[in-house]
């Protein structure tokens, strides 16, 4: 049995519709909500940016309180980050704008979502693994900055014992903690988009068969 | 006339393309249904591109085939017997023919979703250049590969259908 023996009923039998649409339930369904994974991510990336106003906000008003100066010094520079993050957010919702509705073939399709998606999850996995040590060294440094705008035996402050002590005990914390972040990011960026990227690759690379591997076969 | 009615109209006219794909791809009626609405959607969202310089019915058969090939939404351990037995109906008298078809199913439904992409173009009469331009690959490359699927299909529905001695 061939399958072009059997090429005009297939074609007939595929045709059958589930469930029938007038022109009235396709102008119902062009008022859904789209659930391709880049349109998923797009939400996912509208929701970050709308985080990244948010905490805008709320670091300029920090910034501009009457904290003492590492509060202001602290929240500042992360309202920096926050203003970048957010912005690179937008330009990356646009890029998917862009790139992503134009029908491409179907490899190119593949190859464009699988660049999208492993960019942002290689964007998200170091995010998540340097915010801590970010966090952490940059409020101590503050710390010292600040001591030694208050104090004059700053030098021997510095290079004191307990200083060192401190320094050592939050390097010990984030090395501790990096390895289940590290787990953590990795299971849980698995779990959203990482099945999904191994099929796309998979499908990447079966359209990139060697015709050769493909016709000793 | 607006550009949503005029869509609605060319999608209307076309829409066996997008059942065809929905039939091929998804194993229950609710899925082609989710499947059909998403094709909608991503049709919709890509009509500004449409120039006009192919065929609406190629046009739509890549945006169709994309996004079945991309989408994943809901979707369950599949086996060809499911395919099948929820493919649209058949006659309910033993029919060799509809036998076949049955075998040709389950066959299909083993294939990869590229390959079925392959497959479906190929019974839409589209010349190999036509199927490696959607696909992204070479006529050379669709001919291989054309050949070693329905070699494939030869082999998988035989495992499907004894014909009557």
């Amino acid at each position: 049995m061939e399958l072009d023996d059997l090429k005009q009923q297939l074609k007939q039998k595929l045709s059958q519709p589930a469930t029938e649409y007038s022109e009235t339930d396709i102008a119902l369904l062009l008022k859904g909500q789209a659930q391709s994974v880049l349109d998923k991510l797009k939400r996912s990336l509208w929701l970050e940016i709308i985080f990244s106003i948010v905490f805008t906000i709320a670091f300029i008003a920090v910034a501009l309180s009457k904290a003492g100066f590492v509060m202001r010094a602290y929240f500042g520079s992360f309202l920096i980050i926050t203003v970048g993050f957010g912005l690179f957010q937008y330009y990356l919702v646009k890029y998917i704008d862009k790139t992503a509705t134009a029908p491409l073939p179907v490899k190119e399709n593949l190859s464009v979502i699988n660049a999208i998606l492993s960019r942002y999850v290689k964007r998200v996995y170091w995010l998540s693994m340097l915010l801590l040590p970010l966090c952490l060294f940059y409020s101590l440094w503050l710390h010292q900055i600040e001591y030694s705008r208050l104090h004059a035996d700053v030098a021997e402050r510095i290079f004191s014992p307990k200083t060192t002590t401190v320094w050592l005990k939050a390097l010990a914390a984030v090395a501790l903690l990096s390895i289940p972040q590290h787990f953590f990011t990795r299971w849980y960026l698995h779990k959203l988009y990482g099945v999904y990227l191994q099929k796309l690759r998979g499908y990447i690379q079966e359209l990139q068969q060697p015709e050769e591997k493909v016709a000793g076969l | 006339m607006p550009e949503s009615a005029e869509f609605i109209a060319l999608l209307s006219q076309h829409r066996n393309i997008i059942h065809k794909v929905c039939n091929l791809y998804m194993d229950n009626s609710e899925q082609r249904e989710d499947l059909f609405q998403e094709i909608t959607l991503q049709a919709w969202k890509s009509y500004p591109h449409f120039k006009g310089d192919a065929r609406f019915s190629t046009w739509l058969y890549r945006v169709a085939l994309n996004t079945a090939i991309t989408y994943f939404k809901k979707e369950q351990r599949r086996s060809a017997v499911v395919l099948a037995t929820n493919f649209p109906e058949t006659s309910d008298t033993p029919d060799p023919v509809q036998e076949q078809l049955m075998a040709m199913y389950k066959a299909i439904a083993t294939l990869s979703k590229i390959d079925k992409a392959l497959v479906m173009l190929y019974l839409e009469d589209y010349s190999y250049q036509e199927i490696g331009d959607m696909l992204g690959i070479t006529a050379n490359n669709v001919a291989v590969k054309m050949n070693r699927v329905k070699s494939r299909l030869k082999e998988e529905s035989k495992k499907h259908y004894e014909p009557a001695q």
